[in-house]
């Protein structure tokens, strides 16, 4: 019996803690596709899957839930999309906060939480982000996913190296998994166009009068503390703005570019013609000037790089050295959701929407995010 | 498009294999066991 080398004893043993490695890397990863529970408030009308409006999404890691509320009285019929990038964390809660406590009584909403349900099962590689992040509610903790912008690559692969998207666009080849570049979608596209082509659906088929994209940005982008709106939306977004001015919220006006097309604001205006907005906060957790990436930043929202680079100058808003918490960016986006809501109403009375228990957006300032969101089932 | 994936991963990840036994320096194979690591989450479409 021939005498074992050194070598490939070390070598069998190194294999084998590569397996125990991938073990434990791998049962951390795979916590990433577990979907975080949604408790909808009363007032829930319906819950169904995105696949219901555009059947090849389902089974699929495309595939995520929409929560449609209902009223009484006929009247307009509202989109809220959250989660369109998993990386920017107040559109997601925005929705969520939303979903667990409205009811309407006139009109409708549908909201999306998890637009991009595959982006929030992987994190971008090399920027050290945390998976997770916690809220405090009422003598309880609730955990949130901290996502990519991007479909997660083993659901959509391989991205290829210019990527022309539906509207005809020329993107650089990762935007391909970048939902709010692929619409209106395709049938038989890519996972991430057919997300999108499912959502234009269900603007369709609901009726969809208004529909609202909830986004964040890094401080130091141009388009931040923004209402980006369709030119079909001018006049509602800049009463919008007018109205939040009112409750404190300076928020500028950006016209969606003729010329940047397969985005929300642009294609659900061009290609289903309805109003189209846009909204975007300020988030130091996606921005690349920050310092250590962690759960805090994400809710504190506290960088002390953030808040030298505003003292300069080099910023595009304001970042106070108390950091721009996530109660705050939430709170942004609820006042931004109501004053276009009412926006709405005063352009044209008949697409009125009636929203009871809708989340003071002081009173998010005050107490945070917490109190509105429900205790997790079993706590 | 999900099988030609599966077919070029699990072809590197032998190849990385066989290079760990074929090493003779000891952290070459742990450089070698680290990279092993991604490839066995990529074949098993964890990560």
């Amino acid at each position: 019996m021939g005498k074992i080398k050194n070598n490939h004893l070390s070598a069998t043993a190194l294999l084998f803690f590569a397996f125990i490695l991938s073990l434990f890397s791998g049962a951390s990863f795979l916590e990433m596709h577990k979907k975080e529970s949604i408790y909808p408030s009363k007032g829930l009308s319906e819950r169904r899957m995105l696949s219901f409006y555009f059947p090849e999404l389902k089974g699929t890691p495309g595939d995520t839930d929409v929560f449609l509320f209902q009223g009484q009285e006929k009247g307009g019929n509202l989109l809220i999309l959250g989660g369109t990038h998993p990386n920017e964390p107040a559109g997601f809660l925005t929705a969520v906060v939303l979903a667990e406590n409205i009811i309407v009584s006139c009109g409708k909403v549908v909201i999306v939480p998890r637009a991009n349900n595959s982006g929030f099962t992987h994190n971008d590689p090399q920027e050290g982000n945390p998976q997770k992040f916690f809220l405090e509610t009422m003598g309880s903790r609730r955990v949130f996913r901290y996502g990519s912008r991007l479909t997660n690559p083993i659901h959509q692969w391989p991205d290829p190296a210019i990527y022309v998207n539906p509207a005809g666009q020329k993107l650089s080849g990762t935007e391909i998994r970048n939902l709010n570049r692929c619409y209106p979608g395709k049938r038989k596209g890519y996972l991430t166009e057919k997300i999108a082509y499912g959502i234009m659906e269900l603007i369709r088929r609901e009726k969809i009068d208004l529909g609202l994209d909830l986004h964040e940005a890094a401080p130091e982008y141009p388009v931040i503390n923004a209402i980006v709106f369709h030119p079909n939306s001018a006049e509602l977004a800049a009463f919008a703005q007018m109205e939040l001015q009112l409750y404190g919220f300076d928020l500028r006006l950006e016209a969606s570019p003729a010329n940047l097309r397969g985005l929300s604001h642009r294609e659900w205006g061009d290609q289903a013609e309805i109003k189209a907005i846009l909204l975007e906060t300020a988030n130091a957790s996606q921005g690349r000037l920050k310092g250590k990436p962690s759960s805090s930043l994400i809710v504190d929202g506290k960088d002390k790089n953030y808040a030298k680079a505003s003292r300069l100058g080099r910023l595009f808003v304001h970042y106070p050295d108390e950091g721009i918490p996530l109660k705050r960016r939430v709170a942004q986006h609820l006042a931004a959701v109501m004053a276009l809501i009412g926006s709405l109403e005063e352009l044209d009375p008949e697409k009125t929407i009636d929203i009871q228990n809708m989340p003071p957006y002081s009173e998010i300032l005050n107490k945070g995010i917490g109190p509105f969101l429900h205790h997790p089932k079993g706590s | 498009m999900q099988i030609i994936y599966h077919l070029i991963v699990i072809y590197l990840t032998l190849h990385f294999i066989w290079y760990l036994f074929r090493d003779k320096k000891f952290w070459s194979q742990v450089s070698t066991a680290i990279l092993l690591v991604v490839f066995l989450l990529r074949v098993l479409l964890i990560k």
